[in-house]
């Protein structure tokens, strides 16, 4: 074959089309006209003769350009037109009738030529556009009808949630979630308060975090800042990649607000770890970089022990003191014979906290809380009134019955100084005989009235008087009347709560009460009337103090020696007397310093009250261990009546889990085998040897609490960093900040000022 | 003393100095990501953004074809831009999704869209390679549009041959054979796969059927069978350069249809992103 199958002359040369939409349909045939299809995919060679006057005209193009000589027929038809071969049957086959033709007709008696007609076809560019638009066509009608559809939720979802979120849907974390499709657009074109929105969803559920949720950890920017100042003194190294990249893109700081989905990215699966984040991101916004926490780690300055304990207990003096003198100073007691005597890991062997009390504690310290050397708490109290004053046989003063105190002088409670014990006063403050006269009273020699002016003599009778009302409510249990005159005097400092919990308690002295109003003060009931009225007759009568029988002073009970009733607890954890003491620091917080509510005196007694209850040298000495701590966020002030506990509210910095730390410890040092309780503890926590310096974190001079548990200095040293650093270093897989490092801080919820029992 | 010489066309010197421009913005771009996760940043919305921008340039290259009468530079520039933009983008595409496979549905079903436009994308760059040095090597080259044309003339002629030997020899030996072994060959294309690998198998076994066939003819029709040998092979030819210049044509089928499906997904995509955005996504 020589011929040349591409001719491009201009003139002989196939006209092609690739660029546009339809080409010849005859073309394979070689039969290509140079008009070509029309746009609309019809053959542009179609022959319609004109009639001009007699004859008909050729108006067909390509025809004339190929040069049709013939011309239209007589009737106007196109000559070019094939005639329809009609193929004849001949002995049972279809034959040509038009000559020789190789193809001949078809099985069915059809001409093969009749396929002849140009039929254009699409280009191939045209295919392909075709193709692309119903594809695109298709792919937009899918995505419509998925995402208006009733399973888009799960189609637009980017993937499985993390196992603690598997239960949310769409909408309790994405606005979006809530609408539907049209709205996705309009949301998607108005960022400025979807991603709050966002977030407040998150913390609908994430409670925890604080006031300041969406800033770095939680914390506020004063804080931050503060913070940021003393972290740039620490020495450190400096990595450069994070240089670099500090250089390069600003860093958060510390105020920017950062979405939670910084460091959090769902979507990602059930196993998903939403937490991981790695140390160069960690350290990107810190002041502080190094490379591991063996290297340039700063120091641990304070760790593990960033406050005071909850209970006072100081090791040093314990083991380097207390516990070689034991036999001689604690006869009962027990001498721990490892930590582990006192501690044990909590539940989920993160912590290891203190032991029970019963335990860790009782064998030494339960004869300090029982011993009754020290008297308990007084409520009433009776004074040694003068009686060559006020019992002159020519002119009596009118007191009515008055017991006859065995007490000798100032032995009495109120003594020299003339003080009314501070629960009382509070009571009596309610009534005007003595709240009068209150001023006074103050300094009076109650046994010795020979020197008192009139005007002392009437107050002392005032206050006799008031004090025989007040047994007589308590003797009687009277809640209506002490309810008066406590709403009278701490009702406007203090939550009617706390005041009905006091009452609570004063109902309790009933009993007692009845027995000294019977046992001191013999005709009282006849005294005085139901409704409080005075029944007395003139004169003053002096009764015989009854002997108390059986007094074994425990709980309530009456001192015959000072004419009192008192309060001494039974035991630990008396649950009387931590109601007092309860209810003495929510009184007390009641009275802050910033508010002038309340009268003086009123306010006096309440501190007296709070001092006496506080006391560590008060009876059940429930304060020389259980220390009382000033709140960071209030002004308030609480009973820490538990050791330190794990608590899910609270997350700080520095996290540790001591279970399998311990495990590790024991392993390295060979003590898997070797019974050698707690001595694994040693290897970190290394008790200091100087005793002086722990106490005053707890108590001044004068054994009072001191309350502020942040400025403290611990009776064990500062755990090294290098003893971490020994297994946590750069080459191993656990040396990862989020190891022992929490981002969200959820500070200490401070303590409990509750007043339940 | 046979010495090699190394010419270096300036095809190569724009190859090489777009693969440098290449490996310099991959490697710009991993670090500026890489320190963008450092600083705590949303590199997924910085790699997405750049990914689509890349989708849009790459999908621009179609509509610069279309676009002949504004100096938009030359096409062989845009086509280099095209492959090199398009390596590119599936760098920035893996980190985009972090070198895993998506979980959502959505985000399969574009992913995939994506790594088919990719793949089909250096499926063509690689045909577009090979093929046309192929074609250059055997017969005689043809436009893909003339194909069709060129097949029936050679069929034409082919049965002129064969007619002629009717009405010459009165025999209808050479007649009986073509319409029996070599007429299907010459209506049609054939042995597409075969020509793809390069086989010539089965035209060779065309060629000695007819040489077995030979021996009962005249010389005539001797004559005849050997010119239609010669047909046979440029027959051939021409099926070899059909399939060729097929897959040529087919790949941009698969390729130009997804890549404009891939910029409506990826719109879907970004309102989807903005209208959930926040609460960890």
């Amino acid at each position: 074959m020589t011929e040349a199958r591409h001719v491009f002359d201009f003139d002989r040369g196939e006209y092609e089309r690739p660029n546009q939409q339809w080409t010849c349909g005859r073309a394979s045939e070689g039969l290509t006209c140079a008009l070509g299809p029309s746009g609309s995919g019809h053959c542009g060679a179609v022959c319609e003769p004109y009639l001009d006057g007699d004859r008909y005209y050729c108006n067909n193009v390509s025809m004339l350009s190929n040069g049709c000589d013939v011309g239209p027929l007589e009737n106007g038809s196109c000559c070019q037109i094939p005639a329809e071969c009609q193929p004849a049957r001949k002995a049972g086959k279809w034959v040509c009738t038009r000559g020789q033709c190789l193809h001949g007709p078809s099985a069915d008696g059809q001409c093969s030529q009749k396929a002849a007609v140009c039929r254009p076809h699409r280009s191939i560019w045209a295919q392909r556009r075709a193709l692309t638009i119903g594809t695109v066509a298709l792919v937009l009608g899918v995505l419509l009808a998925l995402g208006a559809g009733r399973y888009h939720a799960s189609i637009v979802s980017p993937g499985g949630l993390a196992s603690v979120h598997s239960t949310s849907s769409c909408q309790d974390c994405h606005q979006a979630g809530e609408v539907g499709l049209s709205d996705w657009v309009s949301m998607a074109l108005s960022p400025s308060d979807r991603s709050v929105q966002s977030e407040q969803k998150c913390l609908s559920c994430h409670r925890e975090l604080g006031t300041s949720p969406l800033h770095a950890h939680g914390l506020e920017v004063a804080e931050l800042e503060k913070m940021s100042a003393l972290a740039a003194r620490s020495p450190s190294s400096t990595r450069l990649l994070i240089k670099a990249a500090r250089a390069v893109f600003t860093p958060h700081n510390n105020e920017d607000k950062l979405d939670c989905a910084t460091c959090h990215q769902e979507h990602r699966g059930r196993s998903h770890d939403l937490k991981g984040i790695s140390n160069e991101q960690c350290q990107s916004c810190h002041k502080t970089t190094f490379h591991s926490l063996s290297d340039g780690h700063p120091q641990f300055s304070d760790y593990p022990y960033a406050r005071r304990t909850r209970i006072y207990f100081d090791h040093s003096t314990h083991f380097n003191q207390h516990f070689d003198s034991f036999e001689r100073i604690m006869p009962e007691g027990k001498k721990p014979t490892s930590c582990l005597t006192c501690h044990e890991l909590d539940g989920n062997g993160h912590k290891f906290v203190v032991r029970g009390f019963e335990e860790a504690c009782s064998s030494c310290h339960t004869p300090q809380i029982s011993d009754s050397a020290i008297p308990g708490v007084v409520l009433f109290g009776v004074p040694k009134l003068d009686p060559t004053t006020l019992a002159e046989d020519d002119q009596p003063f009118t007191l009515g019955i008055w017991p006859n105190h065995p007490g000798l002088g100032g032995s009495d409670l109120f003594g020299a100084s003339g003080e009314v014990p501070p629960i009382l006063a509070l009571l009596l403050l309610a009534d005007e005989r003595y709240a009068q006269h209150a001023d006074v009273l103050a300094g009076i020699n109650w046994p010795v009235l020979d020197d008192a002016n009139p005007e002392q003599i009437e107050a002392v009778l005032g206050f006799a008087d008031a004090l025989k009302q007040l047994l007589h409510e308590l003797a009687t249990g009277n809640r209506a009347r002490l309810q008066a005159r406590l709403d009278a005097t701490i009702g406007m400092l203090t939550s009617a709560t706390v005041v009905s919990q006091l009452v609570d308690l004063l109902v309790e002295a009933e009993l007692a009460s009845a027995r000294a109003a019977e046992n001191w003060f013999n005709g009282l009931m006849d005294e005085i009337g139901e409704n409080g009225e005075s029944l007395r007759q003139d004169g003053l009568t002096f009764s015989e103090v009854a002997k108390t029988p059986g007094d074994d002073r425990i709980s309530w009970y009456l001192d015959s020696t000072d004419l009192s009733i008192r309060y001494r607890p039974v035991g630990h954890a008396d649950g009387r007397m931590k109601r007092w003491l309860d209810l003495a620091i929510s009184i007390k917080n009641s009275v802050s310093p910033k508010t002038a509510k309340g009268e003086p005196s009123v306010r006096k007694a309440v501190q007296r009250l709070f001092t006496e209850m506080t006391s560590p040298l008060t009876a059940g000495r429930c304060t020389k261990c259980h220390s009382i701590d000033q709140s960071a966020t209030d002004d308030g002030i609480a009973i820490n009546w538990i050791g330190s506990r794990p608590d899910e509210r609270v997350s700080l910095f520095t996290s540790f889990v001591h279970l399998p730390h311990v495990k590790d410890t024991m392993q390295r040092n060979c003590i898997s085998c070797h019974e050698t309780e707690g001595e694994e503890c040693s290897y970190c926590h290394k008790i200091k040897t100087d005793v002086s310096r722990y106490r005053p974190h707890f108590f001044d001079r004068q054994w009072v609490p001191a309350f502020d548990h942040t400025h403290f200095e611990s009776d064990f040293s500062d755990v090294e960093t290098s003893t971490c650093g020994d297994c946590h270093s750069r080459s191993s897989t656990r040396d990862n900040c989020l190891k022992c490092h929490n981002y969200h801080i959820h500070r200490e919820p401070g303590p409990t000022f509750s007043v339940n029992p | 003393m046979a010495q090699s010489i190394t010419t270096i066309t300036p095809f190569c010197v724009r190859r090489r100095r777009y693969s440098a421009v290449l490996l310099v913005l991959l490697l710009l771009f991993v670090a500026a990501n890489y320190l963008l996760s450092i600083t705590l940043h949303r590199t997924a919305m910085v790699s997405g953004w750049t990914l689509f921008l890349l989708v849009v340039v790459l999908t621009a290259y179609n509509l610069r074809k279309r676009i002949t009468f504004l100096p938009l530079g030359r096409s062989s520039t845009w086509l280099q831009v095209h492959i090199f933009v398009g390596l590119l983008s599936i760098a920035v595409f893996g980190m985009h999704i972090g070198w895993r496979i998506p979980n959502g549905v959505l985000e399969v079903a574009l992913a995939g869209v994506f790594l088919t436009v990719a793949l089909s994308g250096i499926v063509g760059l690689g045909i577009s390679r090979v093929f046309p040095r192929r074609l250059s090597e055997r017969g005689e080259e043809v436009f893909y549009a003339r194909i069709p044309r060129v097949l029936h003339r050679i069929r034409t002629a082919v049965e002129q041959e064969v007619l002629a030997c009717l009405r010459e020899d009165d025999s209808t030996a050479v007649p009986e054979f073509y319409s029996k072994h070599l007429r299907p060959f010459f209506e049609r294309h054939h042995h597409f796969w075969n020509h793809l690998i390069k086989s010539r198998r089965s035209e060779l076994k065309l060629l000695r059927r007819m040489d077995a066939y030979t021996r009962y003819l005249n010389s005539h029709e001797k004559q005849a069978i050997e010119a239609i040998k010669d047909y046979v092979k440029v027959k051939s030819d021409l099926d070899f350069h059909f399939a060729h210049q097929k897959i040529l044509k087919t790949w941009l089928f698969v390729h130009v249809p997804l890549s404009y499906s891939l910029v409506v997904m990826a719109i879907f995509h970004i309102v989807l992103v903005y209208a959930f955005a926040g609460a960890g996504s």
